[in-house]
Protein backbone atom coordinates (compact mmCIF):
# COMPACT_ATOMS: atom_id res chain seq x y z
CA UNK A 1 0.00 0.00 0.00
CA UNK A 2 1.17 3.58 -1.10
CA UNK A 3 0.92 5.28 2.46
CA UNK A 4 1.76 8.19 1.05
CA UNK A 5 -0.10 8.68 -1.83
CA UNK A 6 -3.27 7.24 0.26
CA UNK A 7 -2.39 10.05 2.74
CA UNK A 8 -2.59 12.61 0.09
CA UNK A 9 -5.17 11.58 -1.52
CA UNK A 10 -7.37 11.50 2.00
CA UNK A 11 -5.94 15.13 2.75
CA UNK A 12 -7.77 16.34 -0.40
CA UNK A 13 -10.76 14.29 -0.29
CA UNK A 14 -11.06 15.69 3.27
CA UNK A 15 -10.65 19.33 2.03
CA UNK A 16 -11.56 20.03 -1.71
CA UNK A 17 -15.45 19.42 -2.54
CA UNK A 18 -14.16 19.29 -6.70
CA UNK A 19 -11.51 16.28 -5.95
CA UNK A 20 -14.43 14.40 -4.50
CA UNK A 21 -16.81 14.60 -6.75
CA UNK A 22 -14.00 13.42 -9.49
CA UNK A 23 -13.16 10.92 -7.21
CA UNK A 24 -16.94 9.61 -6.90
CA UNK A 25 -17.85 9.66 -10.44
CA UNK A 26 -14.00 8.05 -11.98
CA UNK A 27 -11.86 6.97 -8.81
CA UNK A 28 -9.54 5.30 -11.45
CA UNK A 29 -8.58 8.44 -13.67
CA UNK A 30 -8.61 11.52 -10.58
CA UNK A 31 -5.73 9.08 -8.41
CA UNK A 32 -3.62 8.62 -11.66
CA UNK A 33 -4.06 12.55 -12.30
CA UNK A 34 -2.83 12.48 -8.85
CA UNK A 35 0.31 10.61 -9.69
CA UNK A 36 -1.06 7.53 -7.00
CA UNK A 37 -1.20 4.45 -8.14
CA UNK A 38 -3.62 2.39 -6.50
CA UNK A 39 -4.92 -1.23 -6.66
CA UNK A 40 -8.77 -2.48 -7.38
CA UNK A 41 -9.45 -2.90 -3.92
CA UNK A 42 -8.05 0.38 -3.02
CA UNK A 43 -9.93 2.23 -5.75
CA UNK A 44 -12.92 0.59 -4.51
CA UNK A 45 -12.43 1.62 -0.86
CA UNK A 46 -11.62 5.24 -1.95
CA UNK A 47 -14.51 5.42 -3.83
CA UNK A 48 -17.46 3.87 -1.89
CA UNK A 49 -16.47 5.46 2.02
CA UNK A 50 -16.53 8.79 3.59
CA UNK A 51 -13.51 10.75 4.93
CA UNK A 52 -15.52 12.99 6.55
CA UNK A 53 -16.38 10.91 9.91
CA UNK A 54 -14.52 12.32 12.21
CA UNK A 55 -12.16 10.42 14.20
CA UNK A 56 -14.20 10.16 17.18
CA UNK A 57 -17.12 8.98 14.74
CA UNK A 58 -14.33 6.63 13.65
CA UNK A 59 -13.45 5.57 17.12
CA UNK A 60 -16.76 4.86 18.40
CA UNK A 61 -17.83 2.61 15.68
CA UNK A 62 -14.23 0.46 16.38
CA UNK A 63 -14.93 -3.32 17.48
CA UNK A 64 -13.06 -5.51 19.65
CA UNK A 65 -13.06 -8.31 16.90
CA UNK A 66 -10.03 -10.55 17.88
CA UNK B 1 -27.03 -15.79 13.04
CA UNK B 2 -29.36 -18.03 14.94
CA UNK B 3 -29.59 -17.11 18.58
CA UNK B 4 -28.93 -20.12 21.45
CA UNK B 5 -32.00 -20.88 23.71
CA UNK B 6 -28.79 -20.05 27.11
CA UNK B 7 -30.08 -16.50 26.65
CA UNK B 8 -28.11 -15.67 29.75
CA UNK B 9 -25.31 -15.98 27.60
CA UNK B 10 -26.48 -14.75 24.69
CA UNK B 11 -24.30 -17.01 22.42
CA UNK B 12 -25.52 -18.11 18.81
CA UNK B 13 -26.83 -21.78 18.51
CA UNK B 14 -24.11 -22.35 16.05
CA UNK B 15 -20.88 -20.87 18.22
CA UNK B 16 -22.58 -22.58 21.26
CA UNK B 17 -22.60 -25.91 19.77
CA UNK B 18 -19.31 -26.10 18.15
CA UNK B 19 -18.22 -24.96 22.10
CA UNK B 20 -20.20 -27.94 23.18
CA UNK B 21 -18.89 -29.89 20.86
CA UNK B 22 -15.25 -29.26 21.49
CA UNK B 23 -15.16 -30.01 24.88
CA UNK B 24 -17.07 -32.95 24.79
CA UNK B 25 -14.46 -33.92 22.36
CA UNK B 26 -11.77 -32.67 24.60
CA UNK B 27 -12.67 -34.51 27.90
CA UNK B 28 -13.45 -37.60 25.93
CA UNK B 29 -9.57 -37.84 24.95
CA UNK B 30 -8.15 -36.17 27.35
CA UNK B 31 -6.33 -39.37 29.69
CA UNK B 32 -5.91 -37.45 32.98
CA UNK B 33 -8.93 -36.03 35.69
CA UNK B 34 -6.44 -33.41 36.32
CA UNK B 35 -5.96 -32.40 32.97
CA UNK B 36 -9.48 -32.39 32.00
CA UNK B 37 -9.56 -30.09 34.83
CA UNK B 38 -7.75 -27.62 33.55
CA UNK B 39 -9.52 -28.06 29.89
CA UNK B 40 -12.58 -27.17 31.68
CA UNK B 41 -11.65 -24.14 33.05
CA UNK B 42 -10.34 -23.08 29.54
CA UNK B 43 -13.71 -23.64 28.05
CA UNK B 44 -15.76 -22.32 30.75
CA UNK B 45 -13.77 -18.77 31.02
CA UNK B 46 -14.13 -18.73 26.95
CA UNK B 47 -17.77 -18.62 26.77
CA UNK B 48 -18.72 -15.43 27.58
CA UNK B 49 -15.60 -14.07 25.28
CA UNK B 50 -17.04 -16.07 22.48
CA UNK B 51 -20.79 -14.55 23.20
CA UNK B 52 -18.76 -11.42 22.93
CA UNK B 53 -17.39 -12.46 19.19
CA UNK B 54 -20.91 -13.62 18.00
CA UNK B 55 -22.21 -9.85 19.22
CA UNK B 56 -19.55 -7.87 17.45
CA UNK B 57 -18.66 -10.17 14.57
CA UNK B 58 -22.18 -11.22 13.75
CA UNK B 59 -21.53 -14.65 14.83
CA UNK B 60 -18.30 -15.60 16.24
CA UNK B 61 -15.54 -15.94 13.11
CA UNK B 62 -13.77 -18.82 14.35
CA UNK B 63 -17.41 -20.77 14.42
CA UNK B 64 -19.16 -19.05 11.75
CA UNK B 65 -16.58 -18.32 9.12
CA UNK B 66 -15.89 -22.50 8.48
CA UNK B 67 -19.56 -22.83 8.95
CA UNK B 68 -20.72 -20.22 6.21
CA UNK B 69 -17.67 -21.78 4.11
CA UNK B 70 -18.57 -25.09 4.28
CA UNK B 71 -22.83 -23.81 3.76
CA UNK B 72 -21.54 -21.82 0.84
CA UNK B 73 -20.64 -24.72 -0.96
CA UNK B 74 -22.62 -27.86 0.17
CA UNK B 75 -25.98 -26.03 1.01
CA UNK B 76 -25.99 -26.79 4.93
CA UNK B 77 -23.70 -26.35 7.77
CA UNK B 78 -24.35 -28.72 10.41
CA UNK B 79 -22.10 -31.26 8.73
CA UNK B 80 -19.43 -28.94 9.43
CA UNK B 81 -19.72 -28.58 13.09
CA UNK B 82 -17.23 -31.50 14.07
CA UNK B 83 -14.86 -28.60 12.10
CA UNK B 84 -16.18 -25.73 13.72
CA UNK B 85 -15.35 -27.76 17.18
CA UNK B 86 -11.62 -27.69 15.87
CA UNK B 87 -11.36 -24.30 15.09
CA UNK B 88 -13.08 -23.32 18.49
CA UNK B 89 -9.58 -25.38 19.80
CA UNK B 90 -7.72 -23.44 17.93
CA UNK B 91 -8.92 -19.94 18.48
CA UNK B 92 -8.60 -20.90 22.29
CA UNK B 93 -5.09 -22.34 22.15
CA UNK B 94 -4.18 -19.51 20.99
CA UNK B 95 -6.73 -16.86 22.77
CA UNK B 96 -4.82 -18.61 25.76
CA UNK B 97 -0.76 -18.06 24.77
CA UNK B 98 -1.83 -14.56 23.75
CA UNK B 99 -3.19 -13.98 27.37
CA UNK B 100 0.39 -15.36 28.73
CA UNK B 101 2.29 -13.64 26.24
CA UNK B 102 0.77 -10.18 26.94
CA UNK B 103 0.51 -11.04 30.70
CA UNK B 104 -3.58 -9.93 30.73
CA UNK B 105 -4.72 -13.58 32.05
CA UNK B 106 -8.44 -13.68 32.64
CA UNK B 107 -9.59 -13.77 36.17
CA UNK B 108 -10.59 -18.03 35.77
CA UNK B 109 -6.80 -18.92 35.74
CA UNK B 110 -6.14 -17.41 39.55
CA UNK B 111 -4.20 -19.78 41.41
CA UNK B 112 -2.86 -21.71 38.02
CA UNK B 113 0.94 -21.47 36.97
CA UNK B 114 1.64 -20.46 33.95
CA UNK B 115 3.46 -23.45 33.11
CA UNK B 116 0.07 -25.60 33.81
CA UNK B 117 -2.14 -22.76 31.39
CA UNK B 118 0.99 -22.91 29.35
CA UNK B 119 0.00 -26.39 28.79
CA UNK B 120 -3.34 -26.03 28.29
CA UNK B 121 -2.99 -24.00 25.38
CA UNK B 122 -0.55 -26.06 23.93
CA UNK B 123 -2.97 -29.42 23.74
CA UNK B 124 -5.55 -27.14 22.74
CA UNK B 125 -3.75 -25.88 19.71
CA UNK B 126 -1.71 -29.21 18.75
CA UNK B 127 -3.26 -32.23 19.76
CA UNK B 128 -6.80 -32.28 20.16
CA UNK B 129 -7.72 -30.88 16.78
CA UNK B 130 -5.90 -32.41 14.65
CA UNK B 131 -7.72 -35.20 15.95
CA UNK B 132 -11.06 -34.21 15.59
CA UNK B 133 -9.61 -33.74 11.78
CA UNK B 134 -8.15 -36.83 11.87
CA UNK B 135 -11.83 -38.74 13.19
CA UNK B 136 -13.98 -37.33 10.69
CA UNK B 137 -16.15 -38.95 8.74
CA UNK B 138 -14.75 -37.45 5.28
CA UNK B 139 -12.63 -39.05 2.69
CA UNK B 140 -8.73 -39.83 3.24
CA UNK B 141 -7.39 -36.99 0.97
CA UNK B 142 -9.97 -34.61 2.54
CA UNK B 143 -8.61 -34.93 5.91
CA UNK B 144 -5.05 -35.24 4.75
CA UNK B 145 -5.45 -31.84 3.15
CA UNK B 146 -7.46 -30.36 6.51
CA UNK B 147 -4.42 -31.77 8.25
CA UNK B 148 -2.02 -30.12 6.21
CA UNK B 149 -3.78 -26.75 5.99
CA UNK B 150 -3.43 -26.39 9.56
CA UNK B 151 -0.13 -27.26 9.80
CA UNK B 152 0.97 -24.99 7.27
CA UNK B 153 -1.59 -22.44 9.30
CA UNK B 154 0.56 -22.48 12.70
CA UNK B 155 3.85 -22.59 10.88
CA UNK B 156 2.87 -18.86 9.36
CA UNK B 157 1.06 -17.74 12.72
CA UNK B 158 4.18 -18.61 14.40
CA UNK B 159 6.61 -16.19 11.86
CA UNK B 160 4.05 -13.69 12.49
CA UNK B 161 3.76 -14.03 16.07
CA UNK B 162 8.04 -14.10 16.61
CA UNK B 163 7.76 -10.99 14.24
CA UNK B 164 5.37 -9.47 16.61
CA UNK B 165 7.78 -9.97 19.66
CA UNK B 166 10.82 -8.71 17.26
CA UNK B 167 8.81 -5.35 17.22
CA UNK B 168 8.08 -4.73 21.03
CA UNK B 169 9.70 -1.74 22.46
CA UNK B 170 11.09 -1.18 18.76
CA UNK B 171 11.56 2.03 17.23
CA UNK B 172 12.51 0.91 14.24
CA UNK B 173 8.84 -0.91 12.61
CA UNK B 174 7.07 0.27 9.50
CA UNK B 175 3.35 0.48 8.33
CA UNK B 176 4.91 -2.56 6.22
CA UNK B 177 6.14 -4.86 8.32
CA UNK B 178 2.97 -4.47 11.06
CA UNK B 179 0.99 -5.40 7.56
CA UNK B 180 2.86 -8.44 6.93
CA UNK B 181 3.07 -9.47 10.54
CA UNK B 182 -1.15 -9.16 10.81
CA UNK B 183 -1.21 -11.04 7.78
CA UNK B 184 0.73 -13.68 9.05
CA UNK B 185 -0.70 -13.94 12.32
CA UNK B 186 -4.62 -12.88 11.83
CA UNK B 187 -4.61 -13.33 8.10
CA UNK B 188 -3.65 -17.33 8.00
CA UNK B 189 -5.17 -17.71 11.17
CA UNK B 190 -8.70 -16.86 9.47
CA UNK B 191 -7.82 -17.98 5.88
CA UNK B 192 -7.31 -21.58 7.58
CA UNK B 193 -10.54 -21.42 9.39
CA UNK B 194 -12.26 -20.79 5.75
CA UNK B 195 -10.51 -23.14 4.13
CA UNK B 196 -11.09 -25.63 6.49
CA UNK B 197 -14.81 -25.41 5.69
CA UNK B 198 -14.09 -25.38 2.01
CA UNK B 199 -12.04 -28.43 2.10
CA UNK B 200 -14.19 -30.47 3.91
CA UNK B 201 -17.14 -29.47 1.28
CA UNK B 202 -15.20 -30.79 -1.24
CA UNK B 203 -14.71 -27.60 -3.28
CA UNK B 204 -12.10 -27.52 -5.94
CA UNK B 205 -8.77 -26.51 -5.44
CA UNK B 206 -9.25 -22.50 -6.48
CA UNK B 207 -12.41 -22.43 -4.72
CA UNK B 208 -10.54 -23.89 -1.24
CA UNK B 209 -8.35 -21.06 -2.29
CA UNK B 210 -10.44 -18.00 -3.04
CA UNK B 211 -12.22 -19.15 0.55
CA UNK B 212 -8.58 -18.75 2.40
CA UNK B 213 -8.35 -15.17 0.88
CA UNK B 214 -11.84 -13.92 1.74
CA UNK B 215 -11.13 -15.20 5.49
CA UNK B 216 -7.22 -13.73 5.20
CA UNK B 217 -8.70 -10.35 4.53
CA UNK B 218 -11.22 -10.61 6.98
CA UNK B 219 -8.73 -11.73 9.64
CA UNK B 220 -6.65 -8.84 8.74
CA UNK B 221 -9.26 -6.31 8.52
CA UNK B 222 -10.54 -7.51 12.63
CA UNK B 223 -6.94 -7.58 13.87
CA UNK B 224 -6.59 -4.01 12.87
CA UNK B 225 -10.08 -2.91 14.16
CA UNK B 226 -9.40 -4.59 17.21
CA UNK B 227 -5.75 -3.07 17.80
CA UNK B 228 -7.52 0.15 17.08
CA UNK B 229 -9.75 -0.78 19.96
CA UNK B 230 -6.84 -1.42 22.14
CA UNK B 231 -5.47 1.86 21.42
CA UNK B 232 -8.82 4.29 21.35
CA UNK B 233 -11.37 2.60 23.32
CA UNK B 234 -10.01 -0.05 26.25
CA UNK B 235 -9.92 1.32 29.43
CA UNK B 236 -6.55 0.34 29.19
CA UNK B 237 -4.26 -0.04 26.53
CA UNK B 238 -2.56 -3.47 26.72
CA UNK B 239 -0.45 -3.02 23.83
CA UNK B 240 1.33 0.04 24.99
CA UNK B 241 2.03 -1.84 28.26
CA UNK B 242 3.62 -4.52 26.11
CA UNK B 243 5.30 -1.80 23.94
CA UNK B 244 3.82 -3.81 21.26
CA UNK B 245 3.79 -1.92 17.81
CA UNK B 246 0.25 -1.66 16.32
CA UNK B 247 -0.54 0.17 12.63
CA UNK B 248 -1.56 3.65 14.33
CA UNK B 249 1.73 3.79 16.06
CA UNK B 250 3.85 2.49 13.23
CA UNK B 251 2.02 5.37 11.14
CA UNK B 252 3.37 7.97 13.26
CA UNK B 253 6.80 6.45 13.70
CA UNK B 254 6.91 6.42 9.68
CA UNK B 255 5.44 10.19 9.51
CA UNK B 256 7.81 11.73 12.51
CA UNK B 257 10.96 12.70 11.52
CA UNK B 258 13.89 14.39 13.82
CA UNK B 259 13.10 15.92 17.24
CA UNK B 260 8.92 15.25 16.48
CA UNK B 261 9.70 11.78 15.97
CA UNK B 262 12.71 11.36 19.61
CA UNK B 263 9.76 12.56 21.51
CA UNK B 264 7.29 10.24 20.18
CA UNK B 265 9.81 7.17 20.89
CA UNK B 266 10.47 8.79 24.41
CA UNK B 267 7.10 9.10 25.48
CA UNK B 268 6.13 5.32 23.95
CA UNK B 269 8.62 4.29 26.34
CA UNK B 270 7.15 5.51 28.93
CA UNK B 271 3.76 4.42 27.70
CA UNK B 272 4.85 1.02 28.69
CA UNK B 273 5.65 1.55 32.71
CA UNK B 274 3.40 5.04 33.65
CA UNK B 275 -0.58 5.55 33.33
CA UNK B 276 -0.22 8.81 32.46
CA UNK B 277 2.36 9.00 29.95
CA UNK B 278 -0.30 5.92 28.26
CA UNK B 279 -2.57 8.63 28.73
CA UNK B 280 -0.71 10.90 26.65
CA UNK B 281 0.52 8.79 24.31
CA UNK B 282 -3.09 7.80 23.43
CA UNK B 283 -4.43 11.34 23.16
CA UNK B 284 -1.39 12.45 20.40
CA UNK B 285 -2.16 9.19 18.37
CA UNK B 286 -5.81 10.49 18.45
CA UNK B 287 -4.96 13.96 17.54
CA UNK B 288 -2.56 12.56 14.68
CA UNK B 289 -5.64 11.20 12.53
CA UNK B 290 -4.01 7.54 12.63
CA UNK B 291 -7.71 6.25 13.28
CA UNK B 292 -8.33 7.50 9.61
CA UNK B 293 -5.64 5.68 7.93
CA UNK B 294 -5.84 2.70 9.62
CA UNK B 295 -9.73 3.14 9.33
CA UNK B 296 -9.31 3.13 5.22
CA UNK B 297 -6.55 0.12 5.50
CA UNK B 298 -9.64 -2.19 7.36
CA UNK B 299 -12.07 -0.80 4.73
CA UNK B 300 -9.13 -2.15 1.96
CA UNK B 301 -9.06 -5.70 3.32
CA UNK B 302 -13.10 -5.66 3.46
CA UNK B 303 -13.62 -4.92 0.00
CA UNK B 304 -10.73 -7.44 -1.22
CA UNK B 305 -12.93 -9.99 1.58
CA UNK B 306 -16.33 -8.90 -0.40
CA UNK B 307 -14.82 -8.80 -3.80
CA UNK B 308 -13.45 -12.46 -3.61
CA UNK B 309 -16.26 -13.61 -2.40
CA UNK B 310 -18.12 -12.69 -5.01
CA UNK B 311 -15.59 -14.21 -7.29
CA UNK B 312 -16.58 -17.51 -5.42
CA UNK B 313 -20.29 -17.38 -7.16
CA UNK B 314 -21.08 -18.21 -3.09
CA UNK B 315 -25.09 -17.08 -3.25
CA UNK B 316 -28.12 -16.89 -0.59
CA UNK B 317 -27.69 -17.50 2.90
CA UNK B 318 -24.14 -18.44 3.53
CA UNK B 319 -23.34 -15.59 1.12
CA UNK B 320 -25.34 -12.96 3.42
CA UNK B 321 -24.10 -14.13 6.41
CA UNK B 322 -20.46 -14.03 5.48
CA UNK B 323 -20.78 -10.20 3.95
CA UNK B 324 -22.31 -9.20 7.29
CA UNK B 325 -19.56 -11.00 9.16
CA UNK B 326 -16.95 -9.22 6.82
CA UNK B 327 -18.87 -5.72 7.45
CA UNK B 328 -18.68 -5.61 10.75
CA UNK B 329 -15.01 -5.37 10.67
CA UNK B 330 -15.78 -2.12 8.56
CA UNK B 331 -15.80 1.18 10.58
CA UNK B 332 -18.14 2.67 7.71
CA UNK B 333 -20.29 0.25 7.94
CA UNK B 334 -23.85 1.86 7.50
CA UNK B 335 -22.75 4.22 5.61
CA UNK B 336 -20.90 2.52 2.88
CA UNK B 337 -21.25 -1.43 2.56
CA UNK B 338 -25.22 -1.66 4.05
CA UNK B 339 -26.22 0.97 2.11
CA UNK B 340 -24.49 0.98 -0.84
CA UNK B 341 -23.56 4.98 -1.35
CA UNK B 342 -21.75 7.16 0.27
CA UNK B 343 -23.00 10.31 1.90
Amino acid sequence: MNRDGIESLMDRWMNEPAFRAGMRANPEAVAKASGVELTEDELAALKGIDFRLSDEELQARVSKMA
Amino acid sequence: MTKSADTAVGMTCETASALTSAEAFAQENTPTEAMRELLALAFAGFRSAAAEMDAECDGAPFVHLPLNVYAAVAGCWEPALPVAAATAMLYLGLDIFDDLADGDLPAHWTGRRPAEINLVAATLLSALPQLAIARLHAPADARAAMLQEIFEGLLTMSAGQQQDLAFAGSSEVSTEEVHASVNRKSGAEMGMFAALGALLAGAPAEQVHLYREVGRAFGIAGQLASDMHDLFVAERSMDLANGTRTLPIALCLDRYAGQEREGFIALLRSAQSSTSAADRMREEIKASGAARYCAFVIEVQCRRALRLLAETATIGEPRHRLERMIASASLYRGATIEKGEPR
